[in-house]
């Protein structure tokens, strides 16, 4: 029974944990797939099950972090209120070629972030976005403004806003 | 340039009404998936201990014994033996069943036994009560039944024991 009560409390806790540290430290992996992929490894180990190696107290904790996968991504999907509690909002960082430093301080994002980013989609100068977004799993997301910049992004067949995005990892 | 060209935040997505829609693997899935936890809070996999009592004309016997272990883990059979007669036992011989303590490992009994699973108990008085311990350690799957057998001389009592380990 303890088994059940530790994964969920361990569960909580890590997300607590991201959420407080904010976008900035989600790069590449959803929170949720961040966290799975913390604790599986846990389950297995002494520290949370209480040096109980056998496969029933295993298969105990990873179904129930598999269970609270599945009911936070369900309550995420049915809720906007607690999609908003669970996954960070977007922040615009970038608005028609002007740096909004309040944002950038806020998400510890710095301009060498933003230019590296830019980089990697071709694009040189600040005017030439329309919008960079940090995103909620803390991709920068880069919209290029219309007209002649668009040309230098490399897929322009990106549907939408999310024209391209970059990770924060992929930085040098 | 008005308002509506330069906006604040860049256009949010349509809203969609949600509806959570499950495939037929995920409608069989996700309720297995449940069921494991759900039966660890009502206690099913955890685990738990039994208690027997058999009374003779000499002796009272209680057994605590573990009903459920899991694999590697550590279980406490504890076997009280009171004398009920009106005269000092002079020996009772505690056995284990040997078919049951076998399938435990690191099997760590006290008072040490001479021979292998009896257990000598000499010179017990009138209501004195002794005890008998003994650390089991899960090793084999599945259901272990054997008996704890109390002798004295004339008298017997015997009590079946019933431990599952899990795997």
């Amino acid at each position: 029974m303890e088994t059940v009560f530790r994964v969920a409390f361990v569960y909580v806790f890590v997300w607590g944990c991201f959420r407080i540290l904010g976008k900035r430290e989600l790069t590449q992996m959803s929170p949720f797939e961040l966290v799975t992929l913390l604790l599986i490894p846990q389950l297995f180990s002494r520290a949370l099950t209480r040096q109980d190696y056998s496969m029933t107290n295993a298969v105990i904790g990873s179904t129930t972090l598999f269970l609270l996968v599945f009911l936070t991504s369900a309550a995420s999907y049915r809720s906007a209120r607690f999609a908003r509690l669970m996954q960070a909002e977007p922040t615009v960082l970038v608005r028609r070629g002007q740096l909004l430093d309040e944002h950038l301080n806020r998400e510890r994002i710095s301009v060498g972030d933003i230019y590296s980013a830019m980089h990697k989609v071709g694009l040189q100068h600040l005017a030439q976005l329309e919008w960079a977004i940090l995103e909620g799993d803390g991709k920068i997301a880069l919209v290029p403004a219309a007209g002649g910049s668009a040309a230098q992004v490399p897929d322009q067949s990106f549907r939408g806003a999310a024209a391209n995005s970059t990770s924060l990892l992929d930085r040098g | 340039m008005t308002t509506e060209q330069d906006p604040v935040s860049p256009p949010s997505p349509p809203l969609v009404a949600p509806r959570l829609s499950l495939t037929g693997k995920q409608l069989v899935g996700i309720p297995l998936l449940a069921v494991i936890p759900l039966l660890t809070l009502l206690g099913v996999f955890g685990e738990g201990r039994t208690t027997t009592h058999v009374v003779s004309p000499a002796v009272d016997m209680r057994v605590v014994y573990p009903s459920r272990l899991r694999y590697r883990q550590i279980g406490l059979l504890e076997v009280a033996v009171r004398n009920v007669s009106g005269h000092t036992l002079d020996t009772l011989a505690l056995s284990l069943d040997t078919a049951y303590v076998t399938r435990f490992s690191s099997v760590r009994i006290d008072p040490a036994p001479r021979l292998a699973y009896i257990v000598a108990l000499t010179a017990i008085k009138p209501r004195e009560t002794r005890l008998v311990a003994a650390e089991l350690w899960g090793q084999d799957y599945g259901s272990h039944t054997g008996h704890i057998v109390a002798t004295t001389p004339g008298d017997s009592v015997s009590s079946r024991i019933q431990t599952f380990v899990f795997p």
